[in-house]
């Protein structure tokens, strides 16, 4: 392999991008191209049938030679899926089913777009895809240049995109101190929870001297709700593998491993057939681009613990051993895998470094805030119209994401906060929609960026049961070294508990507090320091919301079944339609008389409430 | 490097390489631990060893840090203390709190500690890990709801023994320490050496206690004759249970307790050892001379005999037939008083834990106790130890030599073999053979005897046992005779000695006291050699009338059919 053959790749398959881009340089001889999405989410809802079925419509009517149909990484909007994408008119469809296919194809074949199946926005269809809101604000690095790549021709579309020129670069111009220099100076930072700077954790390794030295790739990404890792691997699987060489060169690291969890099988066979074919082009393996440079790359699959997203747990587990973190130091700079030096960087960290390379730091650097270089990727889920992945320059504020992007709260609720970065993060409540995203702000606010998780709640969320939803996942998920993790979480969570069941008190809440800072400054790893920032966050901006749990016995939002208390008032017409749908019994009375609920009975179901078309049923 | 450093107000001098735990406890300055174990565990995982250093945002754990020059350590600051409460609490409001009845009470660091920093265990109230006891080993009992998740015993069991019987299974609050797939202990890796028993803080880990069983055997007022049999290395710890210095010689107060606790004759495995020795060389030279079923593997180690058994079954047929010296002794007194028309029933006091499986799978030894459980007896029946006058062995199983006392050491058994050996070939006499003593797990040595040279291999510590095992199923290494102690140390560091606190003296150091005791009384003996032992020599010619069927019935194994784990 030397850079002329990946020339001839690149002019082979540039005509077909930048066809679908719609630049200059399009030489294809169909007229459309169509893009179904095969993320993950559109795959489960059968976007793989829906592809099947546009081919076969296609071979049906004869129209092979005019419209291609390819597969496509993950789009973002994923709510709407099976998203397919149309081009050259880069028009977007949501929510496509097999049975929309026949009218798709019929439409395209006369150039036309088939309306009802586009994207609306406030009555109005949106024909181009970079005017949806959605899209707008959106800046892609990490996630560059998915939508335009065939998952079918997945290598030759990333090479005929600059892909591996990056790698060939650096194996031929730069020295591993330049390739430093370089993303240090773009101020790249991990994009997996601690935000710490790529090019410094780059060097540490390196200048130790060793002889050998390994490149981990962290794709365990475990935060509730978080996909952006999986859905950049199972899109563009190629970028993370040229990081991870550039990456190799830049330490003097000759091996790499991807550590991904085994509950990604798509991104897991992605990303395996991608090395595959790296590998039989020569990009992977022995003396690449005929350097001295060689390096090999191979996958461990995790077994599903959230404690091996933690870099030492995540070595442990490659060694074979219980994924348990150890103390730091040492670090893994200079006692990683198997006790020798390791770089780990997350999966969209990686996704940034080969467009650094070629754009230069100065292009990354210039995007984004004081302290916080480029772009992030989140998800955004919860009460939010457009959920999805969204990628977005550091600096935008909350509000932005919020209500630009995200299309604001469904069903015309009130915003009451975002908890951001998953489960070691913190909420943010409605007075800082404003506050642009970066890496400071959000700590001061108690929050953190994580991996850039963002769950949105509305009025109808109790905080204290949002608090309590992810300290049951802490408890869970704590590897069960430490005994403030073990314990601690433990005993937070069934104080938690109890506020909910209305059964503490002020005492409680105390020791609450208390014991999520013990558990914050004495535990062993990071899933322990961070554990109780929901909580703390919560009690921080919402601290009402607790005491009037715990004196008044209420749950505003009226989640807390304990807490919650269905009565009939005098409007009831005596209907017995509650009465009828209560699955316990506790509803009794007299037709045309007034219903009573038994409340030992009653298990807050809120059958009966939903049921009244009187109102007659009250929920405190 | 030398550092300076202050410690509590106090300036100290100290080598950068030490942890800020190592350098107070080098002060005499009390930082408690309770996961920490030197070099085997370092997990710092209970968090109770917390300390303040100027300049770090949070506390650190004393045990993993390394002293810097100029720190500046506070071990005793009220934040200090605090954390260590809750840590404690925490753990508490997670234990079971049964105390009373736990074999560990009053000897539980855990309990120490909550004791120390006055816990309460109702500071943190909620859910407890179920009582569930384990006790399908025939040596060792475990209960969960005891367990604080220290993680030493999952240490000892994979790094010093090479086991892995048990490791954390489950995660979060679930956490436990179990077996493979959450079977019984029996089914497990585990090979009974209670090494895990000795590390343990609390009560999660004990004994099949055969106390009270001895207790109603000795209360009983019958003709049948109770006899004690006593291990070679209990002596050097019997007097541990009551205040003594770690490794001193307590023989003659030990055989005056047993005979005080109502035993009819005390007698001496060293003696049985001896007989061992007499046997297993001459296996050793059969085997030589016709260079079939080499290596010979000694097989008086019973927790090695299961590892084995377990893990390495194609080597059971090179396993020494010959009894172990606690197995041959007891095969000869139980013959000596049937011989007589009488009945007998023994027990023996045994630094070991895995002979509570031995016997049972023999069948001639009634009872198997350890230098702990003797220890308890003796003070159940209120004996004043460190009063009593010496007293001897009883005849005709008394009488034995140095090499039948170094049994309890490793490299004992080859030294011993070796003494006889060289007599036996050469008629010279080799009283003390340095090279076989002391490794760091294995020890190779080549001698000769006469003009045939031998390859020896010593190992101690189970976990050294494969470099051995698999250089000699590689073809790698050619040996003729191996010594296996499960133990690291041998039998005087075995599971059943008694309890040290490994916080104050290292396990090294431990092995070292209670071997240089064993040595040195080698060394005042006057017989050093097992053919020197005239009760052994009375014994063959009176007792076995030199009948080498009769011989071999009760000093030999018929293996692999006498297997102790397969049955």
């Amino acid at each position: 392999m030397d850079y002329k053959e990946l020339e001839k790749i690149k002019k082979k398959y540039i005509g077909e991008v930048n066809f679908r881009k719609n630049i200059a340089g399009a030489n294809v001889e169909y007229k459309y191209d169509i893009m179904v999405c095969g993320g993950t989410g559109c795959r489960s809802c059968k976007s793989k049938v829906v592809q099947e079925k546009l081919e076969e419509t296609i071979k049906a009517k004869g129209l092979e030679k005019d419209i291609k149909v390819h597969g496509v990484g993950c789009f973002g909007l994923c709510v709407n899926g099976p998203i397919v994408l149309i081009y050259p008119q880069d028009a977007l469809y949501e929510k496509v089913s097999a049975d929309d296919c026949e009218e798709i194809i019929t439409e395209l074949a006369q150039g036309k777009l088939v309306e009802r199946l586009l994207h609306h926005e406030d009555g109005q269809s949106v024909e181009k895809r970079d005017d949806l809101k959605f899209c707008k604000k959106q800046r892609y690095i990490a996630r560059n240049n998915s939508a335009f790549m065939s998952l079918e021709n997945i290598l030759g579309d990333y090479i005929a995109l600059d892909g591996y020129s990056a790698l060939y670069k650096v194996l031929t111009t730069m020295s591993q101190e330049d390739v430093i220099k370089c993303i240090t100076d773009s101020g790249l930072r991990g994009r997996g929870g601690a935000g710490f700077l790529t090019g410094q954790k780059w060097e540490f390794t390196r200048i130790v001297d060793a002889p050998q030295k390994y490149v981990i790739c962290n794709a365990d990404e475990g935060d509730p709700g978080a996909f952006m890792d999986r859905s950049i691997i199972e899109g563009n699987p190629h970028a993370i593998i040229e990081a991870m060489a550039i990456c190799g060169y830049a330490i003097g690291a000759s091996r790499g491993v991807v550590y991904i969890r085994a509950e990604y099988p798509l991104a897991g066979e992605r990303l395996t057939n991608a090395i595959a074919e790296a590998e039989k082009l020569g990009i992977l393996g022995d003396n690449i681009f005929g350097t001295k440079f060689s390096f090999h790359l191979s996958i461990k699959y995790g077994a599903g613990a959230f404690v091996c997203g933690e870099e030492t747990a995540l070595m442990r587990s490659i060694e074979g051993n219980r994924g348990e973190p150890t103390l730091k130091p040492p670090y893994p700079a200079t006692k990683g895998l198997y006790g020798c030096p390791t770089v780990i960087n997350n999966v969209e960290t990686l996704a940034n470094v080969a467009q650094i390379i070629n754009n230069g730091a100065e292009w990354f650097s210039a995007i984004g805030t004081e302290n916080s270089k480029g772009t992030k990727v989140f998800a955004l889920t919860g009460k939010i119209n457009n959920s999805g992945l969204i990628e977005l320059p550091m600096g935008t504020t909350i509000r932005e994401i919020i209500y630009d992007i995200g299309g604001g709260i469904p069903n015309g609720k009130k915003f009451k906060a975002v908890q951001m970065g998953g489960p070691s993060g913190g909420c943010i409540p409605a007075e800082h929609l404003d506050t642009p995203i970066d890496y400071k702000n959000l700590n001061d606010l108690g929050s953190m960026m994580g991996s850039g998780g963002m769950i949105v709640v509305d009025e109808d969320t109790c905080m204290v049961d949002l608090a309590k939803f992810f300290l049951q996942f802490t408890r869970d998920e704590s590897c069960g070294k430490c005994t403030p993790c073990r314990i601690g979480n433990k005993r937070i969570l069934e104080i938690l508990t109890k506020i909910t069941e209305g059964k503490a008190t002020m005492e409680d809440l105390d020791k609450l507090e208390e014991l999520c800072e013990y558990v914050k400054s004495n535990s062993l790893c990071g899933l322990g320091q961070t554990s109780p920032n929901p909580v703390l966050s919560t009690l921080r901006y919402f601290r009402d919301e607790y005491v009037e749990h715990i004196v008044e016995h209420k749950c505003r939002a009226g989640v807390c079944k304990k807490l919650t208390k269905y009565t009939i008032t005098d409007k009831c017409m005596g209907c017995s339609a509650c009465s009828r749908q209560c699955p316990v019994g506790a509803i009794t009375g007299e037709i045309k008389q007034k219903f009573n609920i038994n409340q030992d009975k009653c298990i807050k179901c809120g059958k009966c409430f939903a049921t009244c078309r009187f109102g007659a049923i009250t929920k405190e | 490097m030398e550092i300076r450093l202050t410690i509590d107000g106090k300036s100290v001098k100290a080598d950068d390489q030490m942890t800020i735990l190592q350098v107070a406890r080098a002060k005499g300055i009390d930082i408690p631990t309770l996961c920490y174990l030197k070099g085997v565990n370092e997990p710092a995982s209970c968090r109770v060893c917390v300390v303040e250093v100027e300049g770090m945002r949070n506390l650190v754990t004393a045990c993993t840090t390394k002293v810097k020059d100029g720190m500046v350590i506070r071990t005793n600051t009220m934040r200090v203390v605090r954390a260590r409460k809750t840590a404690l609490e925490l753990l508490l409001s997670n234990h079971n709190k049964n105390c009373l009845d736990c074999p560990k009470n009053l000897k539980c660091d855990f309990q120490r500690l909550v004791e120390k920093f006055d816990c309460k265990s109702s500071k943190y109230e909620g859910e407890t890990t179920k009582s569930v006891i384990d006790d399908s080993n025939h040596s060792i009992v475990r209960d969960v709801s005891k367990c604080i998740l220290c993680g030493k015993c999952v240490s000892v069991c994979a790094k010093r023994q090479g086991c892995y019987a048990i490791e954390k299974i489950n995660r979060g609050f679930e956490t436990k320490v179990g077996t493979n797939f959450d079977k019984p202990m029996q089914e497990s890796m585990c090979v009974g050496c209670g090494q895990c028993v000795l590390v343990c803080p609390t009560g999660a880990l004990s004994l099949h206690s055969n106390v009270d069983d001895v207790m109603k055997l000795l209360s009983r007022n019958d003709d049948v004759i109770k006899v004690a049999q006593v291990a070679p290395s209990v002596r050097v710890s019997i007097g541990e249970e009551f205040g003594g210095k770690i490794g001193e010689f307590k023989e003659g107060q030990m055989v005056s307790a047993l005979k005080e606790l109502g035993f009819d004759y005390v007698f001496d495995v060293n003696m049985g050892a001896d007989f061992t020795v007499v046997e297993e060389a001459q296996e050793l030279i059969e085997k030589l001379q016709s260079g079939k079923g080499l290596p010979l593997f000694t097989s008086c180690c019973p927790a090695w005999f299961n590892y084995c058994e377990k893990a390495y079954p194609e080597f059971v047929g090179n396993m020494s037939s010959s009894k172990s010296p606690n197995e041959m002794l007891g095969s000869l007194v139980k013959y000596y008083f049937e011989q007589q028309g009488k009945k007998v029933e023994i027990v023996s006091v045994m630094p070991c834990t895995a002979k509570k499986r031995e016997i049972i799978a023999h069948g001639t030894i009634d009872y198997s106790i350890t230098t702990r459980e003797l220890g308890k007896l003796i003070k159940l029946k209120n004996i004043d130890f460190n009063k009593l006058p010496e007293s001897e062995f009883d005849d005709p199983f008394g009488e034995y030599t140095g090499a039948g006392l170094i049994f309890g050491v490793t490299g004992g058994v080859t030294e011993a073999a070796l003494r006889y050996a060289v007599y036996k070939l050469t008629g010279k006499t080799r009283d003390i053979i340095e090279e076989v003593r002391y490794s760091d797990g294995v020890k190779e040595v080549t001698t000769s005897i006469g003009d045939t040279k031998i390859n020896l291999a010593i190992v101690h510590g189970l976990a050294n046992a494969p470099k051995v095992l698999d250089a000699i199923k590689s073809g790698e290494k050619n040996y003729q005779f191996v010594e296996i102690m499960a133990c690291p140390g041998g039998c005087v560091n075995g599971g059943g000695q008694s309890f040290v606190d490994y916080n104050k003296t290292d396990v090294e150091e431990v092995i070292k006291r209670r071997s240089a005791s064993i040595y040195k009384a080698d060394w005042d003996m006057k017989f050093k050699q097992s053919g020197e032992n005239k009760g052994v020599a009375k014994i063959y010619k009176d007792l076995l009338k030199g009948d080498h069927k009769l011989i071999h019935e009760l000093l030999h194994y018929t293996h692999p059919n006498d297997s102790m784990y397969l049955k």
